[in-house]
């Protein structure tokens, strides 16, 4: 099996598994969090029996609720960020089910022989670093607005969980919900009309180029925040490097500096998803590994020994 | 009369001086592909595969009427210079590639009519080999692609116009910005028109695909060859390896990775039985340096005749020229012709770019791998940019406690016995380093 079939399946499990409730542990995601909420993760809560939030709705939730739910704000924060520094941003390549369905479309993209878009350097870096974290940083203002006891309450209710109102997932997942009759029709349909165009955007902009939301995404630039602390990384032998350029070509999210960093050791950057893509197609024995608190979990092969040396036909 | 004329480097020759020529340069040459395959079948306990590349060597040989056979079925041969020549799509367009540069003495003196005395002898030898047709895989180029590495190379492309068509691609000595990478890839683009206009003859998705898949398998089979060559106690001498690679030059390519194949299945069953092996006291060397085209053995003879065993090589007629394989990320037409594109670019450690940090890299994890104890770095008289690049390396490899030795020479033999003597005295002391 190959890692981009691995990741599959796992995705996959994760969407079924968690966000379906299907797994045993809603008793805990229930329990320390009041209001019903659950364990910050990257998964979404329009799912009727997920038991697991992304990381944005309980900070979102919190933060709005001003004063009053500090300690909550605190404990989710820390969750966050134990979440982020355990697992880096291996939540973005292999659970999130955002992650997921932007994988297959680029699948069905592959299957018809379409080319994908390639984001000049430039622009990507300005998507990937300046507009994520603008992103990011306009959902805190706004909530922390929303917060703010004097504000009408209706005004209050239109930015209340801001990311919601504009995040392509809650209209996907109700509306995949709702056509398979496990929500009532009713609340499928209650999500904002400019989330609805968003989700346009997103399911155009995956079909188009690889991982597109993945490289603004505020969660992922949340997750990214903790990149210097994190436990999984990705390094790279210099030496065994044959400079071939294979780990910035197939890059999903387009990031360069696997290919460019020079003095080997962790590459990792804050826009790596950690799908482990460069590892599996880097054809030089040994060069790139993924690394769990100093143990190697994934290595690259030398391409000629693989059971098949050729990259199988459809896969990533 | 006219085309004459317009000849701008050509030199006049009659049609009988060029025959005359001909026939010392083929015999002479012949002479020489016997002796330095005499010299190789005599080594002990030689890999029987290697029958089939003795016969291949022989560039008299009867692969010339395969390639006739495939014109006169209206195909198309296409020459190729350096490893920068993407062949998947001269394959993928039907195709038949033959690379040109040329390891025959003789001809360096008709290629000096033309050239200056400091040029290559690898410039020189492929041009004269043009001028007096004593290549039969020359003369069935219907066209030659010519990529502009060194100053020799370059300018041979403009020299050869006056014989045949040729193409040049024009390559980016920066090769690590994203200036030269897309400068590159949109050449090979070009050039993917070029060949089918050419070839008459579409390159569709599928054909460049399998056109990838039967290079790679070729690749393939010679990663296996590399790896064979790791092994503690030798199964394969240096040249037999060089011979088994360079016969790609004009092969079958089918042919040819099935025949590398069983050489591999046979080396890898002595690898695994620890038997007929060779002295693996032998000093492990690397060739490193310009490229040596066979039937240019003078090198390679020399440093295995006095007992040492070449275990790997990074030359450009060698391992460098097969070891990148074309990996597709997606099996779209784009995909597909960046990724070729970048595979001839960007890992080439050619010293024609700069800058060219690669190269160390490269020879030093060669050493670890193949475990190498010596490294001879031979330089061609006129090889400027390898050259160059020797204080560099030496001081790399010095760092690492390799011993190099550096040896310049060209393609005449007068001095073999000199650099016999010195090979000796280096692998005296590398011995002793050993020890």
């Amino acid at each position: 099996m190959t890692a981009s079939q691995l990741r599959l399946t796992i995705q996959f499990t994760c969407l079924v598994l968690i966000n379906a409730g299907l797994f045993g542990v809603a008793a805990i995601g229930m329990s320390f969090l009041p209001s019903g909420l659950a364990i910050p993760g990257l998964a979404c809560h329009y799912f009727k029996h997920g038991v697991v939030d992304c990381f944005m709705y309980p900070l979102e939730y919190y933060l709005a609720g001003g004063w009053e739910s500090w300690k909550y704000l605190v404990m989710v924060t820390v969750l966050v960020a134990i979440m982020s520094i355990v697992f880096g941003r291996l939540f973005c390549g292999w659970a999130c089910p955002l992650g997921f369905i932007q994988d297959l479309i680029s699948y069905a993209r592959k299957y018809l022989h379409i080319a994908y878009l390639k984001l000049a350097p430039a622009i990507n870096d300005l998507l990937t670093f300046r507009f994520r974290y603008a992103v990011l940083i306009l959902l805190v203002l706004v909530v922390s607005i929303s917060s703010i006891p004097f504000i009408s309450a209706e005004w209050r209710r239109n930015l209340d969980l801001p990311l919601c109102q504009v995040c392509p997932g809650k209209p996907l997942w109700l509306l995949l919900q709702g056509g398979l009759q496990i929500l009532p029709p009713k609340a499928a349909l209650d999500f904002s009309k400019l989330s609805l165009v968003m989700l346009g955007i997103f399911l155009a902009g995956a079909f188009s180029i690889r991982r597109f939301w993945c490289r603004f995404c505020p969660m992922g630039g949340l997750a990214s925040l903790f990149k210097g602390v994190r436990m999984v990384s990705i390094t790279k032998d210099t030496q065994k490097c044959t400079k071939c350029g294979l780990c910035a070509r197939s890059c999903p999210v387009g990031v360069t500096e696997v290919y460019e960093q020079d003095e080997g050791g962790e590459v990792t950057s804050s826009r790596c998803v950690q799908c482990f893509h460069c590892i599996q197609m880097c054809p030089e024995e040994g060069c790139l590994k993924a690394d769990f608190v100093g143990q190697t979990i994934y290595k690259s092969r030398a391409w000629w020994q693989r059971a098949s040396a050729l990259p199988e036909k459809g896969l990533e | 009369m006219k085309q004459m004329k317009d000849k701008r480097y050509a030199p006049e020759l009659s049609p009988q001086d060029v025959q005359s020529i001909r026939e010392t340069v083929g015999s002479a040459s012949l002479k020489l592909m016997s002796e330095s395959i005499d010299k190789m079948k005599a080594m002990p306990n030689r890999a029987q595969g290697m029958a089939y590349f003795d016969e291949a060597a022989n560039l008299f040989s009867k692969r010339q009427d395969e390639i006739q056979a495939h014109k006169d079925a209206g195909g198309r041969v296409i020459g190729t210079f350096c490893t920068f020549v993407p062949v998947e799509l001269i394959y993928a367009a039907g195709a038949i590639p033959v690379r040109l540069d040329s390891g025959i003495y003789h001809t360096v003196d008709i290629g000096e009519e033309i050239l200056p005395n400091e040029v290559c002898p690898v410039v020189k030898s492929s041009l004269g080999t043009k001028i007096v047709q004593s290549s039969p895989y020359f003369e069935l180029c219907d066209a030659t692609i010519s990529p502009s590495t060194c100053d020799a190379k370059t300018k041979l492309g403009e020299i050869l116009e006056d014989y045949l068509p040729v193409w040049m691609i024009d390559l980016p000595r920066g090769r690590d910005t994203a200036q030269s990478k897309g400068f590159w890839v949109a050449e090979v683009f070009e050039l993917k028109k070029r060949i089918e206009k050419f070839c008459g003859q579409k390159i569709s998705r599928k054909s460049l695909k399998s056109a990838i898949e039967l290079v790679s398998q070729a690749q393939k089979a010679f990663c296996r060859l590399h790896d064979a060559r790791k092994a503690s106690m030798p199964v394969i001498m240096g040249r037999d390896a060089m011979l088994a690679i360079q016969a790609l030059f004009n092969d079958d390519i089918e042919r040819w990775t099935r025949k590398t194949e069983e050489l591999c299945n046979e080396l890898d069953e002595h690898i695994a039985m620890k038997r007929k092996g060779y002295d693996a006291e032998m000093p492990r060397m690397m060739l490193a340096g310009s490229p040596i085209i066979w039937p240019n053995w003078k090198v390679p003879n020399i440093v295995e005749e006095a007992g040492a065993i070449i275990v790997c090589d990074e030359l450009c007629s060698g391992v460098r020229g097969l070891y990148d394989p074309v990996r597709v990320d997606e099996w779209t037409m784009d995909d597909m012709l960046t990724a070729v594109a970048e595979r001839y670019l960007l890992p080439s450690t050619c010293p024609c770019f700069t800058p060219n940090d690669n190269r160390a890299n490269r020879l030093l994890q060669m050493v670890e791998d193949f475990k190498v104890q010596g490294v001879i770095y031979h330089i061609l008289r006129g090889c400027h940019t390898y050259s160059i690049e020797f204080m560099r390396i030496k001081r790399v490899l010095e760092r690492s406690n390799i011993p190099i030795h550096r040896i310049e020479t060209d393609y005449s033999q007068e001095d073999t016995g000199q650099i016999k003597t010195r090979i000796q005295a280096f692998l005296e002391m590398v011995k002793e380093s050993i020890i």
